[in-house]
């Protein structure tokens, strides 16, 4: 049980001498309905070793995840933990074997407080069995102490808490079995850059402990310098186990998507700069959120939100699309007033959303394929009210075929999608319901590359048919390869709309903090602007 | 953080007081340890349902058989409570077993046969219904006076129907709510797919919902029966559809995971009085009912304008 290494010995070394394998999974097999999803696939972890797992959309890092955490059962193989074989009956199980997971999807209750749902199954009772609430806010107090965190409350509740502390609520929710080893499954999708150097130092910290941490992410320049090594897994199969250092950003991504792929943003539109503004937003504001924001967006631009978290990027977005109440100013489309009271005042006004979190706001996950896409425009498929499913049926399949959807049928649950997928639905939803302004929340979280890729064309590729787009994004460097103008947020205002040239990370990161480079327009423009 | 807890009690809590208001202002005589007594009796049996509902409701279900165990309880105790101490004594168990027996086919069906809840419990709203019928075809039977005079008489201005409400509250259903059970019971009504992987047995964690919630409503029906002092196969019916209406009222979401006690509570009494009142306005009984669902309405309408005053509609959407 306790094979825990000495913490004083350089991890690192240890991890590739190939000693103390921790976890062992040889020739797991795992198929759903006919596809596998993982294939006699192997995979080992050292103990005390951060350790990442790579793979492109349906490469069964995610079925891998199920199977090692006892949330499902492989159709055939074996797993060795601390060279026992063993078999789990479910999480729980795995927890008690000291494997511990944070999943993909949330396993929160929002509606318990923060220290509950910590502790949740484990919490601190007394001899009547009654939960002490004083001994669980204190362990959890202890527990944020001991890593650093000192902005989360243990009595808040975690519906109030920002996506990114739920991450980290869920985190520690995994770390408070004190696990062997923790699995992050796209752990830091949500966060921000502050958040996931947070993550990092934290992981450092019980990698000394002697824990092992396999870690999947796609933000791969984030991940390499932090981790020991990386396994490559692509169609469900094991491809490569590197060390970190060993291998560059391009051979890995060889290795995830098995050719070789630049990634490049495609070419930008051409904008027509006297054209008159498809959307014009004056003194628009939403609240305590947003203030003043001013801002036109011509046919065929991409206008990129830049800024620090929670600067009031998110909010422009929700406020344009009428998720908000108590929005004021005056916001135009093609040099008509636009009413943007509600979501369907938006959609009238031709503007659609493709929203933060797909899950919840993009899908109705346990509606087919079909369903989704079809619900922004059954109005146009059908007669009387009726839907006339050959049209249905024809409309659907050219979407999918449109934004590459793979999915073997579309009568499938939407939930039964990969990430990148679901996201496709969401956008295939809005292509065809006549909106010209499209606001993308931060398309790309917690996709692969190759879905990315495909997005920065469909973005591109909408800009070409004459629509505007607004993207905020969290990786500066699709903002960089997207946008013709970018604005920078803070505090709810643009603190600065940077051009053509002036669109660099330095600049975007300056502007964001508010200091000025000294070099270039950029600065200048901001001097002006204080 | 307490007053946090207790906000959705709120609207149940201000209708009360202006309902009680009115009362006051209709009839003075209210007022009265006689009023008092008269007051929590009336309201005690639904509060009890709405304890038994909310229990099932946290966990995401609905239980429509409360208004049947209350009935088979009142038959059961009714017909055979005989005299003596002993056999009261005997008896109130046999009731509550019977309580929790009929909680656990609940659980069993919901948890293991993968029924809704909404379904199983509607079948065995038969079944425990045919049950009360068979133990007592005919209304009557009947309880001794001491037993009657326990639950229902008053000490001063001090009703013991309302001790009798919150020790049941207070020393059996709390410490329940705050055991690990507990947080369980509201984790699956909240996440369920989130409380499996969090490790919670849900299964187990249904059934234990559904027979708290059989003890809680044979306790609505041992009260019922100090109350009328005799049987009545049908005597529950109402309280089905009252306990649910108490559960959202007092601020409980039917999907499950948010409520707590007080707000079901008070709304139960809520319900029990409005006839009251209404008959002390001078409503005509042909119109009872009419106003009493409007009411319902009324307030419901006025507590959620407060949170649709949420700015942004997507956390109304998504809470």
């Amino acid at each position: 049980m306790s094979s825990h290494p000495d913490p004083t010995s350089p991890s690192a070394s240890r991890a590739s001498a190939g000693e103390g394998t921790l976890l062992e999974a040889r020739g797991i097999s795992k198929s759903f309905g006919g596809v596998h999803a993982l294939e006699d696939a192997d995979f080992s972890c050292e103990a005390g070793e951060i350790h990442a797992l790579l793979g492109a959309n349906g490469a069964g890092k995610s079925t891998l995840v199920k199977v090692l955490s006892g949330v499902q059962r492989a159709d055939a193989g074996t797993i060795a933990l601390g060279g026992e074989t063993v078999s789990f009956a479910g999480p729980a199980d795995a927890a008690r074997h000291g494997v511990a997971t944070v999943f993909q999807e949330l396993s929160l209750f929002p509606h318990l407080t923060v220290a509950e749902n910590i502790l949740i199954g484990h919490q601190p009772t007394g001899f009547l069995g009654q939960i002490s609430q004083r001994r669980m806010r204190a362990e959890v107090r202890g527990l944020f102490d001991s890593l650093g965190v000192d902005h989360i409350a243990p009595g808040a509740h975690v519906s109030d808490l920002s996506l990114a502390d739920r991450q980290l609520v869920e985190i520690f929710k995994a770390l408070s079995k004190k696990p062997k080893l923790l699995i992050l499954d796209e752990g830091t999708s949500a966060l921000g850059r502050k958040e996931v150097q947070r993550l990092f130092d934290l992981l450092r910290k019980l990698k000394a402990g002697g824990t092992s941490v396999i870690f999947i992410s796609h933000r791969m320049s984030e991940i390499r310098e932090f981790v020991d090594r990386m396994t490559i897994f692509r169609n469900g199969r094991h491809v490569a186990t590197v060390k970190a250092a060993e291998a560059s950003d391009g051979e890995i991504v060889e290795m995830m998507l098995g050719q070789r792929v630049e990634r490049s943003f495609p070419e930008k539109t051409a904008v027509e700069t006297n054209a008159p503004p498809l959307l014009e937003l004056s003194g628009f504001s939403a609240g305590s959120g947003l203030h003043d924001i001013s801002l036109s967006l011509r046919r065929g631009e991409v206008l990129g939100l830049a800024g620090l978290e929670g600067q009031g990027q998110g909010t422009l977005l929700l406020a344009l699309f009428g998720a908000y109440r108590g929005i004021g100013g005056e916001v135009t489309i093609a040099g008509k007033p636009a009413k943007v009271a509600s979501p369907w005042d938006a959609k009238a006004s031709g503007i659609a959303l493709i929203p933060e979190d797909r899950k919840t706001e993009g899908l109705v996950l346990p509606m087919s394929v079909r369903e989704n896409i079809t619900f922004s425009v059954l109005g146009r498929l059908g007669r009387f009210g009726f839907v006339s499913p050959a049209k249905e049926k024809a409309f659907v399949a050219r979407m999918m075929e449109r934004l590459a959807v793979k999915a073997a049928s579309m009568e499938l649950p939407a939930r039964s999608l990969s990430g990148g997928n679901q996201q496709k639905l969401v956008l295939a939803k809005w292509l065809e319901t006549g909106a010209d302004v499209f606001l993308f929340y931060d398309p790309t979280r917690g996709i692969d590359v190759g879905t990315k890729q495909a997005f920065y064309e469909l973005i591109v590729g909408l800009t070409r048919e004459g629509k505007g787009v607004i993207l905020y994004s969290t990786e500066t460097s699709e903002l960089i390869g997207l946008c013709h103008r970018v604005a920078v947020m803070d505090d709810g205002r643009i603190a600065l709309t940077l051009q053509g040239d002036d669109i660099t990370e330095q600049d975007i990161l300056a502007a964001s903090l508010g200091v000025g480079r000294g070099r270039g327009e950029g600065a200048a423009v901001m001097e002006a602007a204080q | 953080m307490i007053l946090r807890r207790y906000k959705t009690s709120l609207l149940a809590i201000v209708g009360l007081v202006l309902l009680l208001g009115y009362y006051w202002y209709q009839q003075p005589l209210i007022v009265s340890p006689f009023g008092f007594r008269l007051l929590a009796n009336q309201g005690t049996t639904l509060a009890l349902a709405a304890l038994a509902q909310l229990t099932v409701v946290l966990t995401g279900g609905v239980d429509l058989s409360v208004g049947a165990i209350v009935s088979l309880s009142n038959a059961i105790a009714a017909t055979y409570m005989g005299d003596s101490p002993w056999s009261v004594f005997g008896v109130v168990l046999l009731t509550l077993g019977a309580g929790a027996g009929a909680g656990l086919v609940n659980g069993l069906l919901v948890a293991y046969g993968r029924i809704q809840p909404i379904i199983v419990t509607l079948a065995t709203l038969y079944v425990y219904s045919g049950f009360a019928l068979l133990i007592r075809p005919q209304p009557g039977g009947s309880v001794p006076g001491y037993y009657a005079s326990t639950l229902t008489g008053a000490w001063g201005w001090l009703p013991y129907s309302l001790i009798v409400l919150l020790v049941i509250t207070l020393a059996f259903r709390m410490p329940i709510m705050r055991s690990r059970l507990g947080t369980a019971i509201y984790a699956v009504g909240d996440n369920p797919g989130g409380a499996h992987m969090s490790g919670i047995n849900v299964p187990r964690t249904l059934v234990s919902a559904y027979v708290i919630g059989g003890v809680l409503a044979a306790c609505a029906g041992l009260f019922l029966t100090a109350q009328t002092t005799s049987g009545d196969a049908t005597v529950g019916t109402s309280y089905t559809l009252n306990s649910v209406a108490a559960v959202v009222f007092g601020g409980a979401i039917l999907g499950g995971g948010r409520g707590v006690a007080l707000g079901p509570i008070v709304a139960a009494f809520f319900i029990s009085i409005i006839i009251s009142v209404l008959f002390a306005a001078g409503v005509s009984s042909f119109y009872q009912s009419v106003f009493q669902g409007a009411i319902l309405i009324l307030v419901l309408m006025f507590g959620n304008a407060w949170t649709l005053r949420a700015r942004n509609r997507l956390t109304v959407l998504r809470s």
